[in-house]
């Protein structure tokens, strides 16, 4: 499945802190049993560095705010934020957002004075 | 520890490393007590991340007051406080110590000035010298007390003569400066201390030297630095 483009703020986060994403999304009929999946990764076939699980909901034929915790990963490093969504078991919906979630690190040296 | 001058104009020099490259940053150091109380701050120093270490200038003024404060570099990116750190040496500012001159007492020399018949009045002077490698500059104020032996009574004859003799004064190492009081001063409307009962331009001396007293003179700078003290005892 070609994975489609999400928009997406582009968010700098600090790592273990949690965000929780929130992803308006339809899905028509209306009734299914629903799943969807929101983890960052530096590629689609890289471990993921962070994953909110997979979240249950039921369709309702309109669009439905799914929120999808996630503990910010370890930083130094800009991730892709993919997002999967799957209706009675079968992978429906493979999106991965137009911006990246960036996790920064660093360390400050010694200061002098001059 | 850094010690400065109190608002001395310093610069801070940090190498800053930020993961990954090309990353908008601000980072900001500042002084103070805590991390919530920024006494003096460098403000948000802009800067693109290399991914490696890069050197992030700040610069700052030193607080004004003398004390010991911490130093806190914070990182922004995004928005986000991605780096707070606290300097592992203190600040130190220190109010610079200014020496006090060195000073000898001359001589106290009995005059005399038309009108006041057989009273006198004393000058005294002084030797000021600057003892040490540096350039010192004091304000100083001549001080007479006189004490009434009999009433046991002392008045504070500076105050009453509104610093006639203060004077400010600047010695290179090892420089000096005789200093010679009058004993009085001309009575113009010009001097703080003019008296328009006397004669404009008469010589007013003070203090007109009595029996049963003590007279003292001393210099004394703005720190609270004093001479030696001429006494006269009658």
């Amino acid at each position: 499945m070609k994975r489609l483009s999400l928009q997406m703020e582009d968010p700098v986060f600090t790592p273990g802190i949690t965000k929780t994403a929130k992803a308006p999304i339809t899905i028509l009929p209306a009734g299914l049993s629903c799943q969807a999946e929101l983890f960052l990764a530096t590629s689609p076939t890289a471990a993921k560095a962070a994953t909110s699980g997979l979240k249950v909901f039921t369709s309702t034929g309109s669009v439905q705010i799914v929120s999808l915790p996630v503990v910010m990963p370890a930083g130094g490093v800009t991730y892709h934020v993919y997002l999967d969504v799957y209706a009675e078991g079968y992978l429906l919906l493979a999106y991965v957002a137009t911006e990246d979630v960036i996790i920064p690190a660093g360390s400050v040296g010694p200061i002098t004075w001059e | 520890m850094p010690q400065f001058a109190p608002s001395a104009q310093k610069t801070a020099v940090a190498p800053i490393t930020i993961l990954p490259a090309g990353l908008s940053c601000q980072a900001e150091l500042f002084l103070g007590p805590d991390d919530v109380t920024k006494v003096v701050s460098s403000g948000f120093r802009p800067f693109t991340s290399l991914g490696s270490p890069q050197q992030v200038t700040f610069p700052i003024t030193m607080p004004a007051s003398p004390g010991t404060y911490h130093v806190y570099v914070d990182v922004h990116a995004g928005g986000q406080l991605i780096l707070a750190y606290i300097g592992s040496e203190n600040v130190v500012i220190s109010a610079p110590v200014v020496e006090p001159f060195a000073i000898a007492l001359g001589t106290l020399k009995t005059i005399t000035a038309p009108g006041y018949g057989s009273w006198t009045g004393r000058a005294a002077d002084y030797y000021i010298s600057n003892p040490t490698n540096k350039s010192i500059s004091h304000h100083m104020y001549q001080h007479i007390t006189v004490l009434y032996k009999s009433t046991g009574i002392t008045y504070d004859m500076s105050q009453m003569w509104n610093w006639y003799d203060d004077f400010g004064l600047t010695l290179g190492p090892g420089g000096s400066y005789h200093f010679e009081s009058l004993g009085g001063f001309y009575n113009t409307p010009d001097h703080p201390s003019y008296d328009p009962g006397s004669d404009e331009g008469a010589f007013l001396m003070i203090p007109l030297i009595g029996t049963q007293r003590i007279y003292k003179w001393w210099l004394e700078d703005e720190l609270g630095n004093k001479s030696p003290e001429h006494v006269l005892n009658t």
